[in-house]
């Protein structure tokens, strides 16, 4: 997993709990990387899932929570960095639909080892759109947060039904639907 | 926990994963660096690769003598290169922004090259010739390869022209067309030349001979007798050699004319035997014949050419073989649906020396030594050589074998097509009920008394009115007023001959369906018959002619009463299965069959008249199956054998035979399909 995931993490843990509470999570995780993380590096995501796993322990939010939180967190991240790729959207609907097709093929050109989740889009109507999420990371709550942050972007409105196709939550269905 | 603890943990993981960013990016940059590096190195050998090509493809157009033109679509002239500026005497300056055809003076009919350039506008590349004008107004020829220019949408923006200069070639052709024709004519004048002077001598030679055989017949001394046998001796042998030129004259413009007749082929054999066994009655010499052919090998041939061959064999034979024997031998190998005739003349002659033999057939050469004291052969040397060309003619081959001081063989081999045509009716067997009765007289059109009469009589003794007229003029007259169902028309007469005469009864508005027009000539000649053809004359009935071939030539042309049509030539059941009782349908088919199939056809007459067996093949393809829509399958299995036959040249005769059938079975069904609209 990249590097960027983990100090962008690690950056909102600070700023909600304190830098105190981030070393305690790296502490007691044991972790292969001894904590030491940069935006891009690449590292066992394994370590990711500790992390958010030992927060919701201690802070007592559940793991869907802290991941959707934290992918508004991190949509601020790309917005301010790759805003171009925003940019070349009209709306949410075209957004997600190029994820798959454009944007992931230009990460992996710059990052050839990046390990990214399947995003398949299906416009159903003008007003729909069905989009399925397939990732053995099983991060759909993450994708979720990214979806809304999308959706705030421009400025939309979407109701987003979610539902799990594999129960593992390794494939989710997440059905759009414009107001 | 004790704050400075933490801050020390923190400054530690901040500094290792500074170090680990270093330590990424140096790998990174060093991975560019060398990424770069290889870039560049393709870059430049793409780049010389590149150059090394354009180097390459310029000197090869350079100097390939090929004027390149690129225009736009609307034909504006973009850019010219050297050599197209070189050989159109411009400047490049002077070329640039002007319209093409325009500048060029191409002349707007050249509608290969409008077509050509529309094509391009679509994408396509074109070859073409094409006449233009230089800078200094001389025609020029070019042969163009042009081929759509193409943006980066794939869109036509223009053409690019290749040019070569052919002009020379073209005049080349031209002086060469012209020689030919030259030359052609000098033949032609020539052979018209001979072919009148030897008609010339044999008018007043045929007047010898006849008041020789007058003379024979009045009193005569001994000596008078053996002067006149002398005499009429001579004028035989100068009539042969008139017949050989008029003959060689003949086959050496092609215009050896094929005429099959049905006949038993070993009558023919027996028929020469005969001949020759009366002509050696007082020599030693025996001949014989050798025959497996029977009455009932009925074959369909031209008759007289083969005996011409057998006749000219055998005279050889006879004139080098001073005792001993000659054979005729013939043998017939049955093939299906032919036969192949092999036959053989064999003599105890002088034979010929082996360097010889391959001289043989050449025209005018004899391998006997005419200064020969103790002998005097005669002739022309052309025997053997129009023996040869016919024999060619009738899609057969000629060898020879010799021994010299033993005897000659000759032997030839002729495809022949077997016939069921039983031909012992005679005359005197036909009855006039076997002809139809005619609603209209026949016209017969002759200016010689004699013919007159000959004809008149058989026309009598057959049932058949008739009107005469003497010469063209008063058959053209006659026509207009009257009505006539045939027309037997001379072609020399005075006042106005056939060829007038026909032309101006089709000029009326007369056609050949309703009334054909039959030559009685004695001209075998190709050439006459194709004039005769486009006169508007519909079949040919060479003079002399036998009763059986005027009769059979009734048969074909007279018109029938309408009132009693014969028996419906169209298979009913055949059209019921076809149309089930749809009138409507069958009438619409019928309608379509009589508005394209009779024009077709005489298309495919006119190509059989002009020798063009490809499109004979072609027509005959494309109508065939036309025929089974109006319920004639017979004449779809005729349009067939057609086809077949046209593909074999050597069945000329056969593709004829075959298409004059059709002609009239066509024309007898064309009635019943009209009842049927």
């Amino acid at each position: 997993m990249k590097g960027i995931v983990f100090t962008e993490f690690l950056n909102l843990v600070e700023e909600k709990f304190g830098y105190e509470m981030v070393d305690q999570l790296i502490e007691e995780s044991d972790l292969a990387s001894g904590g030491v993380y940069t935006a891009i590096g690449t590292y066992d995501h394994a370590e990711i899932v500790k992390l958010v796993t030992l927060l919701s322990e201690k802070v007592n939010i559940p793991v869907p929570d802290l991941l959707q939180v934290f992918a508004h967190y991190f949509s601020n991240y790309m917005v301010a960095n790759y805003e171009p790729f925003f940019e070349k959207a009209s709306d949410t609907f075209d957004f997600l639909s190029s994820i798959h097709d454009y944007i992931h093929v230009e990460v992996k050109k710059l990052y050839p080892d990046a390990e990214l989740p399947h995003f398949a889009a299906t416009k159903l109507s003008e007003s729909e759109l069905e989009l399925i999420y397939t990732s053995q990371r099983k991060m759909g709550h993450f994708a979720l947060g990214l979806i809304e942050s999308s959706i705030a972007y421009y400025k939309e409105e979407i109701a987003i039904d979610m539902e799990n196709l594999e129960e593992d939550g390794s494939r989710v269905r997440f059905h759009l639907q414009k107001s | 926990m004790d704050e400075i603890t933490l801050l020390k943990r923190r400054i530690e993981r901040e500094r290792n994963a500074r170090r680990q960013a270093e330590r990424i990016l140096e790998d990174k940059a060093l991975e560019l660096y060398r990424v770069n590096e290889s870039l560049e190195e393709t870059v430049n050998r793409r780049t010389l690769q590149l150059r090394q090509s354009e180097i390459k493809y310029r000197s090869i157009i350079e100097n390939m003598q090929l004027g390149l033109l690129e225009v736009d679509n609307d034909e504006v002239i973009i850019r010219a290169y050297p050599l197209f500026c070189q050989m159109m005497g411009y400047e490049e300056e002077e070329l640039r922004g002007k319209i093409a055809s325009q500048v060029f003076q191409i002349s707007e009919d050249q509608e290969d090259m409008q077509a050509k350039i529309a094509e391009r506008k679509s994408g396509l590349s074109s070859v073409y010739e094409l006449a233009i004008h230089t800078k200094s107004g001389e025609l020029k020829y070019l042969l163009v390869s042009g081929g759509p220019i193409l943006n980066e949408h794939g869109e036509v923006t223009g053409s690019l022209g290749i040019h070569y200069d052919i002009t020379y070639q073209k005049e080349l052709q031209q002086e060469l067309e012209e020689a030919l024709y030259k030359a052609e004519a000098a033949q032609r004048a020539q052979k018209a030349f001979v072919t009148s002077v030897s008609h010339e001598i044999r008018t007043p030679l045929n007047v010898i001979i006849g008041m020789s055989e007058l003379l024979e017949d009045s009193k005569l001394s001994g000596t008078q007798k053996e002067y006149l046998h002398t005499l009429k001796k001579s004028a035989d042998i100068l009539m042969g050699l008139i017949s050989d030129v008029l003959d060689i004259a003949k086959i050496d413009s092609g215009e050896i004319l094929v005429n099959p007749v049905s006949f038993p082929l070993c009558e023919l054999v027996k028929s020469v035997r005969d001949m020759f066994s009366v002509k050696l009655e007082f020599e030693p010499v025996e001949i014989r014949l050798s025959c497996n052919a029977i009455p009932e090998n009925q074959v369909e041939a031209d008759e007289k050419l083969i005996r011409q061959v057998l006749i000219n064999l055998v005279g050889n034979a006879a004139k080098f073989t001073h005792q001993g024997y000659i054979d005729i031998g013939l043998n017939l190998v049955d093939q299906g649906d032919r036969y192949e005739a092999s036959f053989a003349v064999s003599d105890t002659g002088i034979g010929i020396k082996e360097n010889d033999l391959d001289k043989l057939f050449k025209q005018f050469v004899q391998v006997h030594d005419l200064k020969d004291k103790k002998r005097d052969y005669g002739g022309t040397g052309l025997g053997l050589a129009i023996s040869h060309r016919i024999v060619e003619a009738l899609g057969g081959n000629i060898h020879v074998s010799s021994e010299y001081g033993k005897g000659t063989m000759f032997q030839f081999t002729i495809p022949l097509m077997k016939t069921n045509m039983p031909l012992d009716v005679k005359p005197s067997q036909i009855k006039s009920k076997e002809l139809p009765a005619v609603s209209h007289p026949v016209l017969i059109v002759e200016d010689n008394p004699m013919n007159q009469q000959y004809v008149l009589t058989l026309m009598k003794k057959w049932g058949i009115p008739t009107h005469l007229a003497e010469n063209g003029k008063e058959a053209v007259d006659m026509v207009a007023a009257g009505k006539y169902s045939l027309v037997l028309m001379d072609i020399q007469m005075p006042i106005m001959n056939g060829y007038d005469a026909t032309r101006a009864i089709r000029q009326m508005g007369i056609d050949s369906s309703s009334l054909p027009i039959v030559a009685l000539t004695a001209s075998t000649l190709k050439s006459d018959h194709q004039r005769a053809f486009d006169m508007g004359i519909d079949d040919f009935l060479a003079k002399p002619f036998k009763p059986d071939q005027l009769q059979n030539l009734l048969l074909s042309y007279l018109p029938l009463h309408k009132k009693d049509l014969p028996s419906n030539p169209l298979d009913e059941s055949m059209l019921e299965e076809i149309y089930q009782g749809d009138a409507e349908y069958r009438s619409s088919m019928f309608q379509i069959f009589l508005e394209t199939v009779p024009a077709e056809f005489e298309n495919l007459e006119r190509s059989l008249r002009e020798s063009d067996f490809d499109t004979v093949h072609q027509i005959a393809h494309k109508i065939k199956p036309n025929f089974d829509l109006v319920g004639l399958p017979r004449l779809r299995e005729k349009m067939q054998s057609i086809e077949l036959a046209c593909k074999s040249r050597d069945q000329e005769n056969v593709v004829a035979n075959l298409v004059s059938e059709v002609k009239r079975e066509l024309q007898l069904s064309l009635p019943h399909i009209k009842r049927l609209i």
